[in-house]
Order: structure tokens, then sequence, then C-alpha cells
């Protein structure tokens, strides 16, 4: 999604949050996309990823009038399309028809399955922010750049440091 | 277009929702008054909650008309509800003034909405606002009522002015 989108959706969910009813259309012409294209690389399956979809963009416009102006529309709008997604995945492993769940799977291994998708669900999340805002993510869930790149920003920042310390000197 | 009706459905529900959660918190005072003894005209109380869930749900100007009315509403509501279940007597010393000085003070509050907002808005906000009042200054006889609705009109008008 890029800037002048992001603004857009920004704007017309803010309208919406006001009561303005004309901004239905143009919000469902720019989520409608955006929110199935994330289901379908969530779920493989097409059928599951269209209804998950659906369900996530209700979900979307019965909160509509909740939405705060100030927050980045695409992380509140994907909450409701990983939450869709992941009820998704759990009917369809209560069905056992996810390809990758073994029928002599027991719970706690169908749990662990639906934790690692889940996992899997947040990374994608995350990917699709800015990168500064999926990089303070990651430090946050204790994902630390590789230990090179971490010891040059230190370096570059401890340069900055004395340059700035002999100034005031 | 069918699929979009759908969505149309859940925002309208969701805004349905939501001014119902607002009119109930809102109807907690009314449950308060009428709980500490004030007597509370019971179709007079829906009707201002009704109305006002009606302008939460409507949303925009509506939706700010029915805040901006209810707040100043809670004014002339308010203090005459405070005055008679501190002093335990059916129409406390200068109720009737009290009510008036109270409705003016709600007007000169709306009539700054006034001057922002659109006409139609406006006159809900201020009917509202007129209702809580009347809810609060019944108790004290008709003509205190009609009192304090009149200075409510007056306050808009002055308010309407003094932010021109």
């Amino acid at each position: 999604v890029d800037a002048a989108s992001k603004r857009q959706l920004g704007d017309d969910l803010a309208r919406l949050a006001d009561g303005d009813r004309s901004a239905i259309e143009p919000a469902f012409a720019a989520l409608r996309p955006f929110v199935t294209a994330y289901c379908r690389r969530i779920l493989s399956d097409g059928g599951d990823a269209e209804d998950a979809a659906h369900e996530a963009l209700l979900r979307v416009f019965a909160n509509a009038s909740r939405y705060d102006s100030s927050r980045d529309p695409i992380p509140w709008v994907l909450a409701f399309a990983v939450n869709a997604c992941r009820t998704a995945k759990r009917r369809r492993l209560r069905r056992r028809e996810d390809p990758e769940v073994d029928r002599s799977m027991n719970p706690a291994q169908q749990d662990a399955l639906l934790e690692r998708e889940l996992r899997e669900a947040v990374v994608a999340t995350i990917d699709a922010l800015s990168p500064t805002d999926a990089e303070a993510l990651r430090i946050a869930m204790g994902e630390r750049p590789s230990d090179a790149t971490f010891r040059k920003r230190v370096s570059r920042a401890m340069a900055r440091f004395r340059l700035a310390w002999r100034h005031d000197d | 277009m069918i699929e979009l009706s759908s969505y149309r459905r859940a925002y309208e529900l969701g805004r349905l929702r939501d001014a119902a959660l607002g009119t109930a918190a809102a109807a907690v005072p009314l449950l308060l008054a009428r709980v500490l003894g004030h007597p509370l005209p019971v179709a007079l109380s829906i009707l201002a909650l009704l109305m006002f869930a009606v302008l939460r749900w409507r949303g925009r100007w509506w939706d700010r008309a029915a805040n901006v009315g209810l707040a100043m509403g809670f004014i002339p509501f308010t203090v005459p509800v405070a005055l008679s279940v501190l002093s335990r007597v059916e129409c406390p010393p200068y109720c009737e003034p009290i009510c008036a000085i109270a409705g003016l003070v709600a007007g000169v509050g709306l009539g700054s909405f006034a001057r922002e907002g659109n006409v139609a808005p406006v006159l809900a906000g201020t009917s509202l606002a007129i209702l809580m009042g009347v809810l609060g200054c019944t108790a004290f006889g008709a003509t205190t009522a009609v009192g304090m609705a009149g200075a409510v009109l007056v306050g808009v008008g002055f308010g309407r002015l003094r932010s021109a």
C-alpha cells in the first residue's frame, strides 16, 4: 500500500467514523483488494480466503465508527483480517480439512500447528508495515538485527557521540 | 451491489450499537436522580434518550449536536435535581430563578456551537438540552419548566451574538 492510498484509506475511515455514509463505497473499493490479497497470503485455499476477507470486511465496517483517525489505518484493518484468518484456520482444523493436519494429530499438536501458523501471520503483518515500524516491532519481539549490523550501528553512533562530545568541549 | 449492502448493514448496526452504548451511559444520571427520589416523567426521559440515540447514530453534525445538547442539558437538569435532593423540599427557595439561570447558562454554551453548526442539528441539540432541562425543572411546576426552556432559547441567541 503506497503512502497516497494509505492516506486516502485513513481519510475514508475517518469519514466513516464521523458518520459520513458516502465514504462506504470508496472505503470498500480500497479495502476489498487489500484485505483479500492479505487473506490469500495467509490461507492457501481461495474459497476460505474469500470467506475470511468477507468476514474481516464486515468487522471493519461494523467497527468503523470506533476508528481513531490519529492512528495508522493499515494495522487497524489488518487486525480484523488476522482474526478472520485465524478463525478460518481454526474452523479448517476442526473440520480436519487442512492439508497440513495429520488426522492422527492430538489437540496439543493441533494447537502447536495453529500457533506456528499464527506466528507466520504475525510476521506477514509486520512485513506489510513501514520498514521503521517493522524494525521497531521486531526488536520489541526480541528479534535483534544480526550482530554485525548491530555492532556497526553502535560503532557509528559512538563515532557521532565522540564528535558531539569534542564540539561541547 | 448486494455484497456492498451487507457491509452497509454491518456499518449501520455498528453505529446503532455504539449509539446504544452511549445512550446507556447517558441514562445513568437519570436513573440516579430517580433513585434519589426526584420525580422524573418517564415518557419525557425515554423521549430524551431516544432523541440522543438517534442523533448519535445519524453521525456528523447530528452526533456533535447530541453531545453538546446533552452536556449543556445536564446543567439545568443537575442543578435543580441536586437542590431538591439536598434540601428535601418540593420546591427549594429560588427554584424558579435557579432553573432559569441554569437554562440561560446552557443556552449560552449551545450558542457557540450554534455559530458553527448547521441549522437543523443545532435545533436538534437545543431541543435535547431543553428536554433535559425540563426533566430537571418540571418537578417545580410547568411554569418553571417553560421559563427554563425560554431561558435556553435566550441563551442560544445571546451565545450566537457573543461569538459572532
